[in-house]
């Protein structure tokens, strides 16, 4: 992997605080993911203004305007950058699934949105091995919609990043994340949402469940920018923990310059509620399954909003 | 010998006595009511027989049929035949009411050494323990107490002993919080789940759901003693006098 060369990321840069990169030099480099499309100039990306899209960008670039109402997508690892273009109208689910192969990617995926377009992202990795890093965005014109599912439920780290753009009214994006780690596994999600203008409408919702010693943080921010008056943005964050040695980070952030604005953001780190799991038990559920019935309840929600 | 035999048990929450020396045989076919003022002991009775961590017995013993209680965790002792119906019943928000029922009753039949259910296998049991409790048909559709009223929660408890079919079934104040005419449906279905091979034990404060549901003994309970025991006449009794000639 061409990356090797490149500075890699570390934890004193500000975005990065809660991520231990140690596995990220241990991994191993492993083959490229095949992309759709055509090749594609540098220039036709944004300047990098992340470490995982300055990677990223070291490896194979390409464009595609999909013709087809779904595209899949196998990471294998490497360092790849995709530019996806949507028609006015058109709707798009993309499917990223981890190959169990891939030791290591650094992926950049930005996606332009033209009105009244539609798009599904499901992110998964459930692959027991594997580091990968993303930072994906999507620009949203008007009355577009965007879905950006993120499941992280294996690999010793993955870090997405997500940005969202609303720029023109009618824009509406939902950013999910379920994670469920266990082992020294850590999954991180950092999102970032903008609504430019006014009205557009965002949600964010984050769950994750943590076993034995695994990490995971949530650090989201709604930016609102002046004038972007009839904002509508909510942003929650759960963490579970079921363990002592389990870590969870959470950094919830509003940004609101503009004053006609609904913008609200909760987030809370607890443990198994003792009295829930204790009248479990006493209806004859043992205390595992007690706590596996708890779990997915917790998860319920996030499940149901994936795209 | 009794289904249900508590000897001399002692309970202490945090240190303090709340059930002191208390006995109790509660034979085969047969229904005991336990009465008592607020704070007599009553609820603190249900959760050591249910092994709640925070009521510890000192002292005494709790068999059923023969098998030693106390030396059970909370659900071993719902496998050996226990069911408490709780006072207040937890809520489990995301929890799906009919696929806990189910879950539940495969865990005791696990236990038991009998093969699991699948859902359509016990969608029919299900439906019959609805009837049979006089539980609202949605109940299988709702979450486990979680958005549920204070009496709907109480009618819930009554259907998880419908599905759980338990031996022995020790309902704390059931009657609390519901209507009227929730409490003739509770009464019925308590009285529809008396069996030759099943005892049961009512905790209540209030004589009213003795008159639809006839006890065969009542006690009372004062200060975490049993003060007084008698037949379903005590019950009409306290009705008339109250409590306070019973503390010391």
């Amino acid at each position: 992997m061409s990356g090797s060369a490149l500075e890699l990321p570390s934890s004193a840069l500000e975005d990065w605080r809660y991520v231990d990169c140690r596995p990220l030099a241990a991994s191993p480099a492993s083959q490229a993911t095949v992309l759709p499309g055509r090749p594609c100039a540098a220039d036709a990306f944004p300047e990098p203004s992340d470490a995982t899209h300055r990677w990223a960008l070291a490896g194979e670039r390409r464009a595609v305007q999909p013709d087809c109402g779904q595209l899949l997508l196998e990471d294998r690892g490497g360092c790849w950058a995709l530019l996806v273009e949507l028609a006015p109208r058109q709707r798009l689910r993309l499917c990223v699934r981890r190959h169990p192969a891939a030791g290591r990617s650094a992926s950049w995926l930005h996606c332009r949105l033209a009105a009244g377009s539609c798009l599904e992202i499901r992110d998964e990795h459930e692959q027991p091995l594997g580091v990968h890093l993303a930072a994906w965005s999507v620009e949203l014109a008007s009355d577009a919609t965007c879905a950006l599912g993120v499941v992280q439920r294996g690999g010793l780290l993955q870090r997405q990043r997500l940005d969202a753009q609303l720029l023109a009214p009618g824009a509406e994006a939902r950013v999910v994340r379920l994670a469920a780690l266990d082992g020294a596994r850590q999954a991180h999600l950092l999102a970032r949402v903008t609504h430019a203008v006014g009205p557009t409408r965002s949600r964010q919702l984050a769950k994750a469940v943590l076993a034995d010693a695994a990490r995971s943080s949530f650090d989201g921010l709604i930016r609102v920018l002046p004038g972007a008056d009839g904002s509508d943005a909510l942003q929650r964050d759960h963490h579970l923990l079921l363990s002592p040695q389990a870590r969870a980070d959470s950094r919830p952030q509003l940004d609101v310059r503009a004053d006609e604005v609904q913008a609200a953001h909760g987030a809370t780190i607890g443990r198994l509620d003792a009295e829930e799991q204790l009248y479990l038990r006493q209806r004859g559920l043992p205390v595992a399954e007690a706590e596996r019935l708890l779990v997915a309840a917790f998860l319920a929600e996030a499940e149901e909003a994936l795209p | 010998m009794s289904l249900l035999e508590i000897a001399d048990l002692s309970v202490a929450v945090a240190g303090r006595t709340v059930i002191e020396r208390l006995s109790l045989a509660v034979p085969a076919g047969s229904l005991h009511a336990v009465m008592g003022p607020n704070g007599s002991g009553k609820s603190s009775l249900a959760k050591a027989l249910a092994g709640h961590p925070a009521y510890a017995v000192t002292g005494g013993s709790v068999r059923l049929a023969g098998r030693d209680l106390l030396a059970l965790a909370p659900e071993e002792r719902v496998h050996a035949g226990l069911f408490v119906g709780m006072q207040y019943p937890t809520e489990v928000p995301g929890v799906n009411n009919g696929e806990f029922l189910r879950l539940a009753a495969n865990a005791v039949r696990r236990a038991r050494g009998l093969p699991e259910r699948t859902p359509s296998e016990f969608a029919p049991l299900l439906a019959a323990a609805l009837q049979a409790s006089e539980a609202p048909e949605d109940f299988a559709q709702r979450q486990l107490n979680a958005g549920m009223s204070g009496g709907q929660k109480k009618r819930n408890e009554i259907l998880q002993m419908f599905v759980l079919e338990p031996s022995v079934a020790v309902l704390d104040e059931t009657d609390s919080g519901l209507d009227i005419d929730a409490i003739k449906a509770v009464a019925r279905a308590i009285n529809a789940y008396r069996r030759a091979d099943r005892a049961l034990v009512l905790i209540t404060h209030f004589p009213r759901l003795l008159e639809l549901v006839q006890p065969d003994r009542v006690h009372v309970l004062v200060g975490g003693r049993l003060v007084a025991s008698g037949d379903a006449a005590l019950a009409a009794r306290l009705e008339a006098e109250g409590y306070e000639r019973f503390r010391a």
